[in-house]
């Protein structure tokens, strides 16, 4: 395989990304280590906001499809699902499994779109079967169409969880209660939490689960909040630790790495155009740092943008007002916080680089 | 270090917090006798002692007084669990397969210079190998076979190792790397990004990074870097019996596989390249391997003498500077751990070590 511009990972951000460059003419192959292009977009039911500018009122699942096509009858792309990234080698070129042989890719750029993980939350029975992310959850009740028990609690108390509550909700599932570690919640969405007050499920403040128990699977958990225990029935746990970039090609590339809490944690240094430590390799989406559905899709375009500017597609002139429109519909999408920290990442990236070359 | 108003004292300093720097402060702590510390750029395991095979093999070492050594340490296990507690030492046995006749005659000749140091070796036919480890490919010609093989849990030895040490005393410092080492008198200032100590002995056990370590008072320290990529697959049902030459399986299952050996430096990357060469290998071993999916892969970055032995000792017309470093530090660390500390605290040493001194290549 022969190739301008790999994109690692077809969700949302690898999908912008390959149909921004291939805009300007890029060839670009995408590979995708599940059976369907879409990444988490597959399985969002609800109505998506923020979204760029241009994008209607649209709900996850009919977005996906949308940007499924849009790829698929593009002349520039070509897609491989079923496939996955495994290494590299010595000679830089990309090693493609699916399942039967290993595929040699020789790409001139490459934009790494992996997203991001969901972590769990540890406490004594977390292994047992009944216990869950609310993405595996999620995916389960949405895309599976498999019901994963008829009583929970959730765990962690972000927008994301609330969401995959209120969906839990809708399919007949008794949610009994967001268990949430801190005492007040800022930032979320109004709509939600009125919602979740509609349906009487309440947010358990100072709270967090002190034990789940059950004979081969979860049928008990023991709640403390406040300081005080109770005993509960639940089959469900649904548990939402928090997002982490999945950053592991960008480690193969030796990209440098940086410390970003607001940002999901570990993650590779890059500069306004995506484009990471390493010369030709680019990072899209959740890879580039936790934010939102209409946040990660602009990251996309951004890192397509750059990829293609990068091969001599674009003029510099016409990429960077591009690129500063692209900045600035990026500001008005990601919660204020997320964007400073992205801006003061970028920024480190930026001295450090003049801090080499002074050395 | 502008600030020396504060140098903290020592009576010995460890430089590499690795399997052999811990086993030094393990086993010289043990008489409770002196101030030791461990100084380490950066945590145990993060580098060589980490990313092994961890195999305890004695069989194959050649010459045999290097064998015999070999043979002594992995005798040490048993007893060093007793007192640090459990690290999963297991004497699994070892084979090291052949697959030609002329490998035969070797072997033979292996197994009749071993025996002089009483490293029991047999030599196995075909049909014998096949017998002890079915899943073995029937093209194998045989193996040489010795019973004292084992492997051991390389996290749980480290962990183990300074929980002990530290209860008998001995003082850590992480993450904090060694810029400068001055000697003053018969002592020494090791000077470190968090701070300068002052030592009456300094031992060197900084595995792939001694070169450096040398250069700070003028040593050369003879030795290469090689990389070795090694590939666990998903845990799979019991495979192996043994300690195979590249191949072991794993309390849960995993099989761990590796055989690579490159000359790239500090350079930890893993490349495709040389993993699917590891894993055609291991196929061409055990065929049944073919099925399995391999889950994960690590490079480690070991330390080799330049004639491959260990180097260990006090460094001659250099008073109270000791030094050991050596490729299989998992193997050697406990029989190094007893002798150097013998060497350090009373000068005397039960086995003699002179072929090991650093003088050797001078």
């Amino acid at each position: 395989m022969n190739i301008d511009l790999l994109v690692v990972g077809g969700g949302p951000a690898g999908l912008m990304a390959a149909l921004e460059a291939a805009e300007y003419g890029v060839n670009v192959a995408i590979v995708e280590e599940s059976s369907r292009l879409g990444g988490q977009l597959r399985q969002q039911t609800q109505y998506l906001s923020p979204l760029p500018s241009g994008i209607g009122e649209i709900r996850g699942f009919e977005l996906a499809n949308e940007l499924v096509e849009a790829v698929t009858f593009n002349k520039h792309i070509v897609t491989y699902t079923n496939h996955t990234v495994i290494g590299l080698y010595e000679d830089g070129s990309v090693g493609i499994n699916n399942g039967k042989e290993i595929i040699r890719c020789e790409t001139k750029k490459i934009s790494v779109a992996t997203g991001a993980d969901i972590q769990g939350v540890l406490f004594p029975g977390w292994t047992l079967p009944g216990v869950l992310t609310v993405g595996a959850a999620q995916i389960l009740v949405n895309r599976e169409r498999v019901k994963p028990g008829n009583e929970a609690f959730i765990v962690g108390s972000s927008d994301f969880s609330i969401e995959v509550a209120l969906q839990l909700y809708d399919v007949g599932i008794n949610v009994l209660g967001i268990v949430e570690t801190e005492t007040s919640l800022h930032d979320r969405k109004q709509e939600n939490l009125y919602r979740l007050k509609e349906k009487n499920i309440p947010i358990l403040e100072n709270s967090y689960i002190e034990q789940a128990k059950g004979r081969g699977q979860v049928e008990k958990v023991i709640l403390n909040q406040n300081g005080n225990k109770e005993e509960y029935d639940v089959d469900l746990i649904c548990v939402d630790g928090g997002l982490n970039p999945v950053i592991e090609l960008c480690q193969l590339y030796n990209c440098s790495f940086a410390f970003n809490e607001i940002l999901g944690g570990w993650l590779p240094t890059y500069q306004a155009n995506f484009e990471t430590s390493t010369d030709g390799v680019f990072i899209a989406g959740n890879t580039a740092g936790i934010t939102n559905q209409g946040a990660v899709m602009v990251t996309g375009k951004l890192a397509g943008l750059g990829a293609a500017e990068s091969l001599g597609n674009v003029p510099e002139q016409a990429a960077d007002v591009w690129r500063n429109n692209y900045w600035s519909e990026l500001a008005k999408l990601e919660n204020y916080q997320v964007n400073e920290a992205r801006t003061c990442h970028i920024q480190n990236f930026e001295t450090s680089k003049t801090k080499v070359y002074e050395t | 270090m502008k600030s020396r108003t504060h140098a903290e004292a020592y009576d010995v300093v460890i430089i590499g917090a690795g399997v052999i720097g811990n086993s030094i402060a393990y086993h010289l702590s043990e008489q409770n006798s002196q101030n030791i510390l461990v100084i380490d750029k950066s945590f145990p395991l993060s580098g060589t002692s980490g990313s092994t095979q961890a195999w305890v093999w004695v069989h194959t070492k050649t010459p045999s007084s290097y064998g015999e050594l070999s043979l002594f340490s992995s005798e040490l296990y048993p007893y060093l669990e007793r007192k640090i507690g459990d690290v999963e030492y297991k004497r699994t046995g070892g084979l090291a397969p052949f697959f030609t006749e002329e490998e035969r005659e070797k072997a033979l000749k292996l197994a009749e210079s071993q025996a002089k140091v009483g490293i029991d070796i047999k030599v196995l036919s075909r049909d014998e190998v096949l017998k002890k480890e079915p899943s073995f490919s029937p093209n194998v010609v045989g193996a040489t076979f010795s019973s004292i093989d084992g492997n051991v849990n390389p996290f749980r030895l480290l962990e183990l190792y300074t929980r002990a040490a530290e209860k008998n005393k001995v003082d850590y410092s992480f993450y904090n790397p060694v810029v400068d080492i001055e000697q003053q008198g018969d002592g020494y200032m090791v000077h470190s990004e968090k701070g300068v100590f002052r030592t009456k002995k300094l031992i060197l056990a900084g595995g792939p990074w001694s070169k450096q370590l040398g250069s700070f008072i003028g040593l050369d320290i003879p030795v290469k870097l090689v990389r070795g990529q090694v590939l666990i697959t998903e845990p799979l049902a019991p495979l192996l019996n043994y300690t195979i030459g590249g191949i072991r399986q794993a309390n849960n299952g995993e099989v761990l596989i590796g055989y690579s050996k490159e000359e790239v430096g500090y350079n930890r990357q893993g490349t495709l390249d040389v993993i699917q060469e590891t894993a055609n290998m291991a196929v061409s071993f055990v065929p049944a391997l073919a099925n399995a999916n391999v889950v994960r892969s690590f490079s480690g970055v070991r330390v080799v003498p330049e004639d491959g032995l260990p180097i260990f000792g006090e460094i001659p017309g250099r008073k109270n500077l000791y030094i050991a470093t050596m490729h299989s530090g998992i193997t050697l660390s406990p029989v190094i751990g007893t002798l150097m500390s013998e060497l350090i605290s009373s000068g005397e040493t039960s086995l003699p070590i002179e072929k090991y001194s650093i003088s050797r290549f001078a």
